[in-house]
């Protein structure tokens, strides 16, 4: 409507003489001699109110309870306990009849529990359970956290009695050999199974993940023995440190990733 | 308590599953109906918390759910259309499952469970493992999960699908006992299942919602439009090409036809009294012929 009315230089020049007009009734207005007034308490606690809806509350209202250990049991499949104790047998075994070095036993089979504890961590939506367990008070994310959790931690315990074991029947396992050959690769296996679930979110990401380990483990043994040969051996425990905390700040990363998938039904579909 | 769903849109690339959709749901029973790839399971799915609207937003009390996020999920009992099991379980371990999800202690979920499996007669089975039951006594464990935490809002969809007859109807008895003092959203293709405990009728069709009311204000709308007549067999093709049959009930003297007609369909043609399943057929007329 104003632009036709711009289009005709009469109306243009009428405009003009509007904007003019108002122009000097702003000029008689002095601002300064506005007051604004205070609200009245009674505003001030409707426009709270009014608002209230959209305000987020503090995260330390919100409930930190967390999920009692022994539901996490109750989940996680019997079979998992069982195939890792297996297992931590295969690795007695291969010490004690083929005599294998103590350290890359540790090396190549220390991560396989957490790997197939990847499987434990898919199983509700695999068995199309995560619609429900996302609708409930305890969310999804958290019985991802919790299960991460126990699984890692069974994951070290079981390592630390092979290395008990190793130790109390065979030659003392040294510290930083150990750093070497277990912790910080264990660290990096981690951080590359996270990455292989957060990619393949099904069965297939342990054997994937398993694959990759074995590669990865395969090249740093050869790698570890030609360093050794050549006289570099004191370089390694700072090359494991420097990897494990790449590992750690990538499996924070994942972790991150891998619980915003579990928020809500559609980020599975 | 009032639950407002407040113009809320969801969209899937560039399908659109709900579209701007508003209303207001305080306590009592309210039966989404609707055909399939209405909207109804992604409506139910975002009042259940497991599905974020585009847009729009849904409030309980005033607050966003979201904002109130475990507080919500807390008074929830939540029963998917497509609920799996971990088939391993007994039906008791399920549900003690459930309930520690639900953060409900162990005393009382012990005691819940123990009620809920009364509740809908599966005391009996109650260590037998999921995985072999049967179609119905699964729906029936999803229900008795759905109630564990006395939820103060029932979502369930499609919960009847699997049931028998008698469960169909302790199901709904069930639901109407319960209703009094909390909101319970039903979604269902079976409109024998709604009609005498809903409230209100939420009526989606294309992901719109296109009607709210109480059943009887709907069937309201259909007086004068239901009609029955009495055809010879070689007639039934005839009125069926011309207009919609929504019952064929086979008498001495012929078969009875229940017909939807703006106008009398014909002279001898009876008015009839519209019944939910003349109102489902009116709204997704394709989708019955299906």
């Amino acid at each position: 409507m104003s632009k036709k009315k711009a289009t005709s230089p009469f109306d243009a020049r009428s405009h003009d003489d509007e904007l003019i007009e108002l122009d000097k009734e702003f000029q008689q207005f002095k601002l300064e001699d506005f007051t604004v007034e205070y609200p009245s308490d009674e505003a001030i606690a409707r426009t709270i109110d009014a608002m209230r809806p959209y305000v987020a509350e503090p995260d330390s209202k919100r409930s930190k309870r967390f999920i009692p250990w022994k539901l996490h049991i109750l989940q996680i499949q019997p079979a998992f306990w069982m195939a890792n104790l297996l297992f931590f047998c295969l690795g007695l075994l291969l010490w004690r009849f083929w005599e294998d070095d103590p350290y890359k036993i540790m090396l190549l089979l220390s991560p396989v529990p957490f790997f197939l504890g990847l499987l434990e961590l898919f199983r509700g939506r695999n068995e199309g359970l995560l619609e429900l367990e996302i609708s409930c008070k305890y969310s999804a994310q958290q019985l991802l956290l919790r299960k991460l959790l126990a699984i890692s931690i069974y994951n070290v315990l079981l390592c630390l009695a092979l290395i008990g074991v190793f130790c109390i029947f065979g030659e003392p396992l040294l510290f930083s050999k150990l750093i070497i050959y277990w912790a910080a690769p264990f660290v990096v296996a981690v951080s590359i199974g996270l990455a292989v679930a957060n990619r393949i979110r099904n069965v297939l990401s342990v054997p994937t993940a398993l694959v990759i380990w074995i590669f990865i483990a395969m090249t740093f043994i050869t790698n570890i023995e030609r360093k050794e040969r050549y006289g570099q051996a004191s370089e390694l425990p700072y090359l494991a440190g420097l990897a494990a905390a790449l590992a750690i700040v990538f499996i924070v990363i994942q972790i991150k990733r891998l619980k915003k998938g579990f928020t809500y039904y559609e980020a599975f579909h | 308590m009032k639950l407002s769903i407040e113009r809320v849109s969801k969209e899937y690339g560039a399908k659109r599953a709900l579209d701007n959709i508003s209303c207001e749901l305080t306590e009592g029973v309210y039966a989404f109906l609707g055909a399939n790839g209405s909207g109804k399971t992604t409506l139910m799915r975002i009042l259940a918390s497991v599905a974020r609207p585009s847009s729009g937003r849904v409030l309980l009390d005033g607050v966003d759910i979201e904002v109130l996020d475990e507080r919500y999920r807390d008074m929830l009992g939540y029963l998917p259309q497509h609920m799996g099991y971990y088939k391993n379980f007994t039906v008791e371990k399920f549900l003690m499952y459930i309930a520690a999800l639900k953060g409900i202690e162990m005393p009382k979920a012990k005691a819940k469970v123990d009620e809920l499996l009364q509740a809908v007669s599966l005391q009996d089975e109650k260590r037998t493992k999921v995985g072999k039951l049967s179609g119905g006594m699964k729906q029936r464990v999803g229900i008795a999960q759905a109630l564990l935490n006395d939820p103060k809002i029932i979502i369930v969809d499609e919960p009847t699908a699997g049931l028998d007859p008698k469960e169909r109807i302790r199901f709904r008895n069930l639901l109407s006992t319960i209703a009094a003092d909390r909101i319970v959203l039903l979604s269902t293709h079976i409109v024998s299942d709604i009609e005498y405990i809903a409230k209100e009728l939420l009526i989606l069709k294309r992901g719109a919602l296109i009607k709210k009311a109480e059943p009887q204000l709907l069937l309201e709308d259909l007086k004068d439009k239901v009609w029955t007549v009495l055809a010879s067999p070689n007639e039934i093709a005839a009125w069926q090409a011309s207009y919609k049959v929504s019952s064929m009930l086979v008498r001495e003297n012929g078969t009875e036809l229940r017909i939807l007609s703006e106008s009398k369909p014909a002279p001898h043609a009876a008015e009839a009294i519209p019944n939910l399943e003349d109102l489902y057929l009116h709204y997704f007329d394709e989708e019955a012929a299906k």
